[in-house]
């Protein structure tokens, strides 16, 4: 393991690998500086431009903004009261209080370091994990690889925001779009209604950037620019960054406790960073001498909510690579990125050498520990980048981003169906319809159908049932899709009888 | 009990006007599921697509009730648990999808909404834009037309247009040699 990690490092590091890695990190820091544009919706705006990049350092260079916009979004979490991204939330509850009381630096360095610890912690947690992951997917047959999908699909049409019932049909039109093009069992083009150009099916990566970047980008223009922020005052100067980081050495626990609670969130799709960072600050309130203190500046609120976040990754990296069920919105933007560059998941990933799986993990740490120095160096200045203005930015990124899909295939088409998503997404997150049920079925798509039509070919309608694990993954199913309305209905039956 | 008000009759219409489009589309697949040949190609499609063309028929006819259907809206921040430590699981995670919701949600002032909807046609423009005329020459145009419209500043305006295009051009057309 050490050697693979010795020889990715080296690859991620060879010229231009660091360039693009101080690129991404400088992106990722901007956007999390900046609230309106998320790390996952920035990602997905840079998959187009890494296309001609190669593998490793595309990886590097998407994990730099995906990874760092954590980082920047703290900092504003911290000095101003505003999230950069909803992960950092969590942050605000004890962040800005210290920042109020002159204490600042000493969140900014706890947090940070947190960040760090949790990073390390997660990332150390998926290699431990990974040859029990590694044995399972090998044990996978066609029932297996169809339950999964399925049982992947159903805990994020459930688990993410929104209404169960409206992530589920989101999940049903992403399937019905993945089954444009030629269809597996014949190979004739199938819903292709005469356009050579659907054969090869919807490209995941306009249909992406569209989704996910589209309402991110009006977004930022609707903002001139965010004078308020730039007025505020950050109050005090009582604290160091090297008290936060010794704070953080202090509340060892809370960091242990984070570090797994964010780890665990991270494994189940559909959950995220926003929720392990909020469970963890939850966690740390309970666990704590002076729990009184929470919501009031408390040190260890702001290391739980950081540690949590950063943890996260490593827990969500493990169902996207072993089993292409991406955990969230960046997964499923890095699995997107992870495909482009022809990288191979599940499987196909865990039956070679792990070589690419170290790329990822050194990817993801390189430029955290980049990203941690420049936010430790720069600190509360890094506010200065909220004048930016979204009226000037959101049309150059558009632009850039737009040029980009073209690029890829040098097809005209793929610009007006990235369009046409962005406006696709625009409803969807208008009328409460979950965007990553949708890009995940579209990813699962050719899956699921290869995978049943395998089954029933094989196995027969008896094969969901009688292989242990596609019983277990269709019981998961069950339970993620009627465990809600049971509850729900215990619930109404509880307050009933109480009344 | 007062009636929905002018937003919520907004939300609902704009609701029903998806709900419509998402059903135009599934029904599309399905008719064209069933007038494949091959039992193999149409089955897995209609075994998706039924189910899903039930289910946003019965979304739009909810959508249809008055007052119903319009996804709730927050229009502020998300409310943040004050007393953390006396939260629950379920609570922490509702703050979560709280906070997520008021992130997603877009800003709704008129002056925002305008931006909104000059920055929606100025998309448009551009891609048609690049397929009559090709990028090279729309993108630093509608670049200055849309910055000129955004910050009302002729100078700041042309200089990023013309830095911006000039960047461009060296990564895809002098580096990458994407030609467009």
């Amino acid at each position: 393991m050490i050697e693979g990690l010795v020889s990715a490092t080296a690859q991620v590091l060879t010229w231009p690998g660091p360039a693009f890695i101080i690129l991404g990190v400088a992106v990722g820091l901007v956007v999390g500086v900046l609230p309106g544009i998320g790390g996952a919706g920035a990602t997905a705006l840079m998959i187009p431009i890494t296309y001609a990049m190669e593998p490793e350092h595309a990886i590097a260079f998407l994990f730099a903004v995906a990874t760092s916009s954590g980082l920047g979004g703290q900092i504003t979490a911290i000095l101003v009261n505003i999230p950069g991204d909803p992960p950092n939330a969590a942050t605000t509850l004890d962040g800005y209080p210290m920042t109020r009381a002159g204490r600042a630096a000493e969140a900014l360095g706890a947090a940070t370091f947190g960040s760090i610890i949790g990073a390390v912690f997660g990332m150390a947690m998926l290699l431990a994990v990974l040859p029990l992951a590694r044995n399972i997917v090998l044990a996978f047959s066609y029932p297996e690889f169809f339950m999964i999908a399925i049982s992947g699909l159903v805990m994020i049409a459930t688990l993410t925001r929104g209404q169960t019932y409206k992530g589920l049909i989101a999940g049903g039109v992403g399937l019905l779009l993945a089954f444009i093009g030629l269809d597996p069992i014949n190979g004739n083009p199938r819903f292709t209604f005469g356009q050579l150009y659907l054969w090869d099916g919807i490209d995941i990566v306009p249909a992406l950037v569209g989704l996910f970047a589209g309402a991110e980008m009006l977004s930022l223009y609707s903002t001139r620019g965010s004078a308020s922020i730039v007025e505020s005052t950050i109050e005090g100067r009582q604290s160091t960054l090297l008290d936060g980081v010794r704070s953080t050495i202090r509340h060892w626990r809370t960091v242990v406790v984070s570090s797994i609670v964010g780890f665990l969130v991270g494994l189940v799709p559909g959950l995220g960073g926003t929720v392990a960072s909020f469970m963890a600050y939850g966690q740390a309130a309970r666990m704590s001498k002076h729990p009184e203190q929470f919501g009031h500046g408390a040190v260890e609120g702001v290391i739980a909510a950081e540690t949590a976040n950063d943890a996260d990754k490593g827990g969500g990296l493990l169902p996207t690579i072993a089993f292409g069920i991406p955990g969230g919105t960046l997964m499923a933007v890095l699995l997107a990125g992870l495909l482009l560059h022809g990288v191979p998941i599940g499987p196909q990933l865990l039956r070679g050498d792990l070589h690419i799986v170290y790329v990822l993990v050194v990817s993801s740490l390189i430029p955290r520990f980049l990203a941690a120095i420049v936010v430790l160096a720069v600190g509360a200045r890094a506010i200065v980048i909220t004048r930016l203005r979204g009226d000037v930015l959101a049309p150059v990124i558009s632009v850039v981003s737009l040029i980009g899909v073209y690029a890829v295939n040098n097809e005209v088409r793929d610009v007006v169906l990235a369009l046409a998503f962005a406006y696709v997404g625009y409803a969807m997150e208008r009328n409460g319809f979950s965007r990553i049920a949708l890009v995940i079925a579209l990813v699962l798509g050719g899956l699921v159908e290869a995978s049943l039509h395998q089954t029933l070919g094989t196995f027969g309608i008896g094969g969901f049932v009688t292989r242990p694990i596609s019983l277990g993954l269709l019981a998961v199913t069950l339970v993620a899709l009627l465990g809600p309305l049971v509850r729900r209905r215990i619930q109404t039956a509880g307050m009933a009888g109480a009344a | 009990m007062s009636g929905p008000t002018g937003r919520q009759r907004q939300r609902s219409i704009e609701a029903i006007a998806f709900d419509i489009v998402l059903l135009a589309f599934t029904l599309v697949i399905v008719v064209a599921a069933l007038q494949l040949r091959s039992p193999g190609a149409r089955f897995v499609p209609l075994v998706v697509g039924i189910p899903t063309l039930l289910a946003i028929a019965l979304l739009l006819l909810r959508d249809m009730q008055p007052g119903a259907g319009a996804h709730p809206r927050t229009d502020a921040a998300a409310v943040l648990p004050d007393d953390a430590r006396r939260l629950g699981l379920d609570d922490m995670i509702a703050a979560a999808h709280a906070e997520q919701a008021a992130d997603d949600e877009l800003p709704v002032d008129p002056e925002a909404r305008r931006r909104q909807a000059i920055f929606s046609v100025w998309a448009i423009g551009f891609v048609a834009a690049a397929i009559l005329f090709g990028f090279r020459l729309t993108t630093p145009l509608a670049l200055f037309a849309i910055l000129i419209v955004g910050t009302r500043r002729l100078v700041l305006s042309l200089l990023v247009a013309a830095v911006a295009s000039g960047i461009l051009w060296v990564i895809f057309d002098a580096f990458l040699n994407v030609r467009f």
